[in-house]
Formats: structure tokens, sequence, C-alpha cells
């Protein structure tokens, strides 16, 4: 069997537009990414920049309109009932919000032993995997006979993790599970996902804004704009030489709680993502790039290898960098002609 | 501004000893807080540790079995306490206004855009109508919304959320107010927006000499923003004093703890986040000690004694700098 766990080759997908005939919308364009066992791949981008929708695709929730979707090599891009179930086993999600996503009238222990009657564990054996997962997660065993509500915000999201743990699978998928979290609590389901991955090689494809936690997590990061893969790279390349200008944006708005108030400087990003329905021909993010030139505003820039083990979709890779960004802009100050496109 | 010339800056706000409770359970107690002319406050703290409640006390809008108690709470030179009229009601959307977190669901989605910035002018009668719709399109330029004689026209639903949130500040500044109030206005927004709505904020607040409380659990954006800093816990402010020195130098072990537990994305990576232990005691199960002391790795005998604010007390720190924590001195050793 190969390393590689689950591979979006090409995936494309696509909402009906809005009224008859209207244009569709392209939530993701031609993205390709591949997760391998025990790795975390995080995707980030900003709110319609299609990372949920990557996370649907990944669980089959939705079926990509273009490209294929591969679970170790095999395609389940059209894959139906029997034979997609190795997917639903193996590949589980974690929600953002827990009371969205576990069942009111459903005991911790039901919503827990429900993937396990999937999956077809004899009905026996489904109470002691449900005592190991509930107290893997660090809740109390007696926990499985209450209901959602007795728990906190925090408790309810170990209890999702519990049930996604609970049939053994090889990949989770976690769409942004910390972000209706207090920062404590954060910090505990973050140091959680830690421990479980360190124990049993489980790979992670996680979703989310928040550029502090991504970089706790991740081995390997892709920046998302507009439905496409902007950049891809390790972890630790990428928070310290972010090559797209993009990324290099995204990651200069970042506020630390450092002493002082002091703010780096910050790229003078103008305006908001255009809309997904209406793509500029060039660069999607050519509109807001203080580095955008004539070629950027026309020709598509493709993924490429910059170097081994990061792919870059810029015309200038790498011309961009956090100590040399543009003034931030205010009404009337000078500047703001410059970016404003 | 020197420490000295901010002291003599007239206060918009002035709370002291104010507790808040709904229907016997106390949610805030004994809170001082200071606003003056020019500054921006904030406080910071975990969901259900208060911070709203009084944020919305300070405009007068607790409602239903909510009860404000205290020594005084004086908004903009009105007394807000112990009166059953609203005293606030006069001054609500002019010299006191008020942005929320979720943009969308505080403004009106049946209304063109214009409309509700110049309602706002309308019940203050400081426009009359015509010169109301005028004004309302010169607020839109103000808070930097592109083409806003268009703009003005549009409803909520066709403007992203970043557009929604400038909409809010331009209703909140219509009446140029003396406080402006802003409950985690940019939470709802990614990063690269929530830096230019912040960016927005602070330029009117110093264009203005308004005073601003702000209220959120993000550190970094507490950080950028604001003088003084005041941290709640479980309904008391636990440290307190300016910015630089307590998010610098915390003393109080829940503001290191806080700050320990923020995963960062730039600087030097952590091996393992300080994650706090358990979660808040509810207000009405509070024992009259520390009420951290139940996470606290620092707790132990003394700690269930009440606790005062007192003086930080470091050589060269500003008088004002206050903690809440008997074994404060040793805290700020242990730190780093």
């Amino acid at each position: 069997m190969s390393d590689v766990v689950l591979s979006f080759r090409g995936i494309g997908h696509d909402f009906p537009g809005r009224g008859r005939g209207g244009p569709p919308l392209r939530a993701l364009r031609d993205v390709s990414l591949s997760l391998r066992r025990g790795e975390t791949l995080s995707v980030v981008g900003e709110s319609g920049c299609g990372k949920s929708t990557l996370a649907r695709v990944a669980v089959r929730l939705y079926q990509p309109t273009h490209g294929t979707l591969e679970y170790h090599g095999e395609d389940l891009t059209r894959a139906r009932g029997r034979a997609l179930r190795p997917l639903r086993r193996g590949v589980q999600m974690v929600f953002q919000d827990p009371n969205g996503s576990l069942d009111p009238r459903m005991t911790v222990r039901r919503s827990v032993t429900e993937p396990l009657q999937a999956a077809g564990v004899a009905r026996r054996d489904r109470g002691d995997r449900a005592a190991e997962v509930i107290a893997q997660v660090g809740l109390p065993v007696d926990a499985l006979d209450s209901y959602p509500h007795e728990f906190s915000g925090g408790q309810r999201q170990r209890i999702a993790m519990a049930r996604a743990l609970a049939a053994r699978p090889e990949l989770l998928v976690l769409d942004e599970p910390t972000s209706a979290l207090d920062v404590s609590v954060q910090a505990q389901i973050l140091n959680l996902l830690r421990e479980t991955q360190a124990v049993q090689s489980l790979a992670y494809l996680f979703i989310s804004h928040n550029l502090g936690v991504v970089r706790y997590l991740s081995d390997r990061v892709a920046v998302m704009y507009l439905g496409g893969v902007v950049e891809v790279a390790d972890s630790a390349d990428l928070f310290a030489s972010p090559q797209h200008p993009y990324t290099v944006a995204l990651l200069s708005a970042v506020l630390e709680p450092e002493a002082g108030g002091a703010v780096r400087r910050r790229a003078a990003l103008r305006g908001e993502l255009p809309s997904a329905a209406d793509t500029p021909p060039g660069c999607a993010f050519a509109a807001r790039c203080w580095l955008a030139t004539e070629q950027c505003r026309t020709v598509r820039p493709p993924l490429v290898e910059t170097v081994p083990g990061r792919q870059v979709a810029c015309h200038r890779p790498g011309e961009a960098s956090l100590s040399d960004l543009p003034q931030p802009t205010g009404a009337g100050r000078p500047g703001e002609q410059d970016v404003r496109v | 501004m020197t420490f000295a010339e901010a002291e003599a800056e007239p206060l918009v706000l002035d709370a002291q000893r104010v507790s808040i409770g709904y229907g016997g359970t106390p949610v805030v107690s004994e809170l001082d807080l200071r606003v003056r002319h020019g500054e921006i406050v904030a406080l910071i703290g975990e969901s259900g540790c208060g911070k709203s409640s009084v944020a919305l006390a300070t405009m007068g809008l607790l409602g239903g079995t909510a009860r404000v108690t205290g020594e005084r709470l004086r908004v903009c030179d009105t007394d807000a306490l112990g009166t059953d009229r609203d005293p606030l009601a006069r001054l609500r959307g002019k010299r006191i206004s008020m942005i929320f977190q979720e943009p969308m669901t505080s403004l009106n989605p049946c209304m063109r855009i214009g409309d509700q910035v110049a309602e706002v002018l309308r019940i203050h009668r400081l426009a009359d109508r015509r010169r109301a719709r005028d004004r309302a399109v010169e607020l839109l330029e103000l808070v930097e919304i592109p083409e806003p004689g268009k703009r003005a026209r549009q409803y909520p639903h066709e403007l992203s959320g970043g557009m929604r949130q400038r909409v809010m500040i331009a209703i909140a500044m219509a009446g140029e107010p003396d406080l402006l109030l802003a409950d985690e206005p940019t939470t709802a927004l990614d990063v690269t927006v929530q830096a230019e709505i912040l960016e927005l904020i602070r330029t009117l607040q110093r264009r203005t000499a308004m005073g601003v409380l702000l209220i959120s659990h993000d550190l970094g954006v507490v950080a950028s923003m604001c003088d003084v800093v005041k941290v709640m816990y479980a309904g008391q402010v636990v440290e307190s004093g300016r910015t630089a020195e307590v998010l610098g130098a915390p003393r109080h072990p829940y503001t290191q703890a806080l700050l320990a537990a923020v995963p960062r994305a730039s600087g030097q990576q952590v091996g393992r986040l300080a994650a706090i232990p358990g979660q808040v005691t509810p207000a009405d199960r509070a024992t009259p000690g520390c009420r951290f002391a139940t996470r606290c790795a620092l707790a132990g005998a003394g700690c269930e004694q009440p606790q005062q604010l007192r003086p930080a007390a470091t050589d060269g720190a500003s008088p004002d700098w206050q903690v809440r924590c008997w074994r404060h001195n040793e805290t700020g050793r242990a730190d780093e």
C-alpha cells in the first residue's frame, strides 16, 4: 500500500449560478494536493476561498465537478454505495460547531457508536471501543450516558473527536475545529490533536483561517485564494519565507499579542475577494496585488515547483517579502492609488 | 500624550464598584472602569467573563432581569444608576454609540444603507431629511466605503462583511460620539479585513479624540489597539494597567496563562501550548476566594482568601498597574 492516503487531482467544483443561465460559482479550480500517512496538511485562506468546499470533497459530501479524488490510489470520484465504504470509514470529519454537528437527542454513547455500526463492528464490541475513545479524548467514561447539552463547548468538541476516531480512521478532516472556542480551551484541543496524531499516525486535513493555529499543527500548508491553491510549502518554510504575495499579505495581517502595541508593517491589501462567479482572466490575486503587472492581469500563473517541496502560483515568486511591504493606506493618504485597482 | 496629560482629559466613562447580576446571579462584581477622552481601553477575557454585560450596562441596554448596582456609573456626565427611567436614551447614538460583532444581524435587512445612517441623524434632530441624506453619504465616505453615493442606495445583503462593519461604524459615528463601545468588532472578519477595520477605528479615534471601550478576546487585537487593558476573569478584573506593561510582563497567573495559550504565527515556535486546565467556575458557584484558583498552577494556601486589586508595585511601573493576586510578586519572577 502506498504512503499516500488521499489525493486530489485537478479537483474543481462548481455550484450552480444565480438564476437560469447565470455563470456557475467556481468554488474550487484545479486543486491538486495529496496527504501522506501521519501528516498534517493545513489549508488556509479567507472566507470564500474554497477551503470548506475542499473539506467536503475530501469526505465526498460533495462530488466534485472536475478532477479525480483518490483514496489509496483508487478513484472514488464517482463511486457510490458499497464502493465508497472504505472512504466512509477511513476518512472522518470534525466540524467547526459541535452544537450543530452532535444530535442533541442522542446520548454521547449513541453518537460515538453510530460510526462503529456503519463500519460493521459487532454490537458487543462497540461499547468497549466507545469507552476507549472517550477516555482517549480526555473525558470520563460516564460521559457516554449524557447528552450534548450537558457539556461545555470544548467538551462537545472532544465528543465530536471521539466520534470521528471511533472507527479507527486514517485521516481526519478538521474544518475550523477550534474557532468557536476560547483560547485556553482551544489550546487544550490543539494539544489533544497533536497527542492523538502521535499515538496512531493519523493524517489530518486541517482547515483554518487562524495562522497561529495552523503553524502549531502543520507539517505542510496550502494557501488558497478564490478557489485555487497559490502556494504549498513545508510549514516552517512558509512561515519563515512566504513566496506568494498573498501569503505575505496574510501573514503580515496577523496581530500578535506582543508588548508595546507595536504593529508590524502590514500589506496594504485593499478591497476584498472578487466574486467566485466572475473571476478575472489572469491571476486571481492580481486586483489586490501590489506587484501585479500586465502579464499578471492576463495570464493565469500555474502552480509550479520553485524549489523541491515548494509550489507557488505566481509570475513573480519570492519578490514580496514581510520586511518590504507597502504601507497601509487610509483615506486620502499617499500611496492609495498605487494599490487600489 | 504623556501620562500626566492623559490623566487630565475628562472622563467619558466612570464606573466605580459596579456590579451586574441577572435574576440574582452575579456576572460582574465591583468593577472599576474609566475611559478618558482620546483613550482606547480594552476589556479582555473569555466567554462568560462579563465583558459584554459591562458594555450593555454602559449603553443602558440591559433589560429584563438585569440589575446594575454600585457606587457610580457615569456615562458622558450622565448618571446611569438609580433611576427607573432610561437616563441614557438621549445619549445613545449621539454621545455614546456601539458597534457589534455581527454586522449582518445589527443592520436592518429591509432598509437601504443610506437610510439607516440617516435615521440616527433624524432621531437626534441633527439634520433635516434632505441634509441627513447628504450627510449619510459623507459618513459612508468617512468610513472609506468606495462609491458611497451608490452604496447608500443598496441593502445590507449586497455588501461584504467588512463593508457592513464599515456601515455600522458610519452609523456609530453619525452623532460624533464621545464614547464608542466596540464589542468584538472584528471577530467575524478575515484577518486582512480585520486589519483594515482596526486601522479605520484608530484613524477615526485619533481624528475625533473620542474614548473607545474595546471588548475583545483577541490579545493580538488588544495589543495593537489599546492604551489601557483590563483583564477579566469570572466577572472580576484580575489585572489592569497600561497595555505594554500588562501584556509585556503579565503578573496575574491568568493573564500569563492566557498569553501562553495563544499559538503564534511568528517568532519562536513553542513546543507544546500551555493550555489552562478545566474551565471557568460558574458565577453562582463562586467562592469568596480567588476565582481562578481551581485552574491556577500557583494556587495554594492563602488563595481561599478574598483577593483585592493591589498595585503591582514594580520599580518604574506606572501606579495604575494593578493585580488581583496576593502572590503577584512571585508570579513576576516566575515569568520566563
